[in-house]
């Protein structure tokens, strides 16, 4: 149960700059995410946080005290890495007591505390085994136990869903947070992966290039995205080229830059500014009839992902749109359509400089 | 075109295996086959006299035992030599770890006739080594330093230690850089890391490589002509003696023979008890 605070983080490689000057403050007992494409330094900040890279400047602070330099033994901080790393020649239980013996804690308390964090993540019955004979999803857990069982000031985790097929990856998230809610634990997730970011966060810090780009509560970024990378990254978005006519109260006027067609989107944009308009999917209704400022399209894909159906709709105003089927309609590839949104759906974002 | 592949394999052993058997299982046999005969006027006879030679005589014994030593003392500690500067070529910053790498393939480039010489000028009575001890007053005479089993087990250390390092390099990559990172992570010292991590992990591809040193040093002969200076009697320089010296082929068959059983029952003896070819990942496994 700890404060993280991370203050002017900057890791350079020789001329590559990793992590260009971060500022970030976790909260005890809060999972963050640092979410971002390769190459964000996301990893990076893990490993300075864990003592594993030296920062070239900043500092870290847990609960107040600055261990920018420590090593990693004395961090207390417990790691789970993405291809989980068992000591192989070890069984379940030696792993799990490997950080304890370290400490030099003595044999009964070590075993009993050894059993206790196996229990947690159902795998005492397999405390004889080696790590060969465990399956992907038991070889992740008992890398959480051996993680949470020296009690760590801050739990890091490295893509700890990489190495899990997409089915076992739903349970391993769900099973963590549990833990790690029940812990209490002070937890930072590295992840490439939205969808596991967006499930498991108090919070997410989408990072780029080196720097956070926004950080907030998983749904209020997914909604109320500042950046149309943010938009992009988390979810599924189309993002509409277009130039800001008029602005007013959160409001704006835009012109769809290739079609010339005007619509009305959310947004604070300075009229006369380039910029992006992001529409989600599940914000785009498609109808066989027209309605009140819709437009006309032609389904041109049907994608049907089991839960959901999305359509891929080609318009002249709006170009090609991602929608979502609404539930108890089915449309026909290339059936002509009509396609509308709330202006209050659309939103106006900056035009980034990539 | 699987089985046209198959087909020109099948093809291509053909002049391999010709070329294997005249060269070298023709020879052989050949030379194994006088170890257990006799040549008179009579014709050849059948005969394990030479072996009983082999076994009485006093010479063929303590060569046998001088051979074993050198060779398990040069594999041993080429083995702990090799697999530290593996370590730091695998684990240590480019830089270091290209310059370890070079300083070794040097070496491997120099015959070892001359690395023998060097090592003879070094530990002369008046050389570099015996100046320094006695120019620091830590001895007072010059100490016989050549022409005994150190000198010889040196010079055979030097030749080996880089060819185990080579061997060993592959062996600690495979193993990921991480899970040491995790045994610190989890409070271990970096030695701690090493000893109770890495080395569990690696030692039984290692020990293979070991033996084959053990292999290669029991019939070396340059060495220990050069640095043993005659009082180093090694079962090569007996074979050698043997055919070239008394043209006693028989004998000289023999003391082969008895030299490669030895080493292979201690080869078999280790493979047994390894697993060696079982991957890292599955270490431990009963």
């Amino acid at each position: 149960m700890s404060t993280l605070e991370i203050e002017n983080l900057r890791i350079a490689y020789g001329n590559y700059v990793a992590v260009n000057g971060i500022d970030l403050t976790i909260k005890h007992g809060e999972l963050v995410s640092l979410l971002g494409p390769s190459g964000s330094g996301k990893t990076s900040v893990l490993r300075a946080v864990g003592g594993y890279l030296t920062p070239s400047s900043g500092a870290i602070k847990v609960d107040g005290r600055d261990i920018t330099r420590d090593p990693p033994q004395v961090r207390d901080m417990g790691m789970v890495f993405q291809n989980f790393l068992l000591f192989p020649h070890m069984s379940v239980q030696d792993n799990v007591e490997f950080g304890l013996r370290m400490r030099q804690v003595p044999k009964t308390e070590r075993r009993q505390r050894a059993m206790n964090a196996l229990d947690m993540v159902q795998m005492a019955p397999y405390a004889a085994r080696l790590p060969y004979q465990l399956s992907g999803g038991q070889q992740q857990r008992v890398a959480l136990a051996r993680a949470l069982v020296i009690r760590p000031t801050i739990l890091l985790m490295d893509e700890p869903m990489g190495a899990l097929d997409a089915k076992l990856r739903a349970e391993a998230q769900e099973e963590i947070r549990t833990v790690q809610r029940e812990v209490g634990v002070t937890t930072i997730l590295v992840t490439h992966d939205q969808q596991e970011a967006m499930a498991m966060s108090d919070r997410i810090v989408v990072m780029r290039e080196g720097a956070i780009l926004e950080e907030g509560e998983p749904h209020q970024l997914y909604r109320e995205p500042r950046t149309a990378f943010t938009a992009e990254f988390l979810g599924t978005t189309t993002l509409l080229p277009v130039d800001v006519l008029e602005s007013e109260g959160g409001r704006c006027r835009v012109r769809h830059a290739p079609s010339g067609h005007e619509f009305l989107a959310a947004g604070a944009i300075v009229a006369g500014q380039a910029a992006n308009v992001s529409l989600r999917p599940e914000h785009v209704a498609v109808s066989p009839q027209p309605s009140a400022g819709s437009i006309a399209g032609r389904v041109v894909q049907r994608m049907f992902y089991g839960v959901n159906t999305f359509l891929r709709v080609d318009t002249t105003e709006a170009g090609s749109l991602l929608a979502l089927e609404a539930p108890g309609t089915a449309m026909d590839e290339g059936a002509g359509v009509y396609v509308s949104w709330r202006p209050e759906d659309a939103r106006v974002l900056p035009r980034d400089a990539s | 075109m699987i089985g046209q592949d198959a087909r020109v394999l099948r093809i291509g052993i053909v002049p391999l295996a010709f070329f294997f058997c005249l060269l070298f299982v023709f020879p052989l046999a050949k030379f194994l086959w006088t170890s257990v005969t006799v040549m008179t006027d009579a014709g050849t006879t059948l005969t394990l006299s030479h072996y009983a030679d082999v076994l009485s005589a006093d010479s063929a014994r303590s060569a046998l035992r001088t051979t074993l030593m050198l060779s398990i003392v040069t594999g041993a500690v080429s083995l702990v030599l090799g697999y530290l500067l593996a370590y730091q070529v695998a684990r240590r910053s480019p830089l270091v770890s290209k310059l370890i790498f070079m300083a070794a393939i040097a070496s491997l480039f120099t015959s070892t006739i001359a690395r023998a010489l060097g090592w003879r000028v070094l530990l002369a009575n008046q050389g570099p080594i015996n100046n320094l001890l006695v120019g620091l007053s830590i001895v007072s005479e010059p100490v016989q330093l050549i022409n005994n089993f150190t000198a010889v087990a040196v010079g055979m250390i030097h030749i080996q230690t880089p060819v185990v390092m080579l061997a060993l390099i592959p062996v600690i990559e495979a193993l990921p850089k991480d899970l040491e990172r995790a045994a610190i992570g989890l409070g271990s010292s970096r030695w701690r890391a090493f000893v109770s991590i890495h080395l569990p992990i690696t030692w039984r591809n290692a020990l293979p490589i070991g033996l084959l040193t053990v292999m290669a040093t029991a019939s070396y002969f340059t060495t220990p002509v050069l640095l043993g200076g005659g009082r180093v009697e090694v079962m090569a320089i007996q074979i050698q003696q043997a055919s070239q010296v008394l043209f006693d082929f028989g004998y000289a068959a023999a003391l082969s023979v008895v030299l490669v059983a030895v080493i292979g029952v201690i080869a078999f003896l280790v493979f047994l008890t390894t697993n060696w070819r079982r991957p890292a990942g599955t270490r431990g496994a009963p």
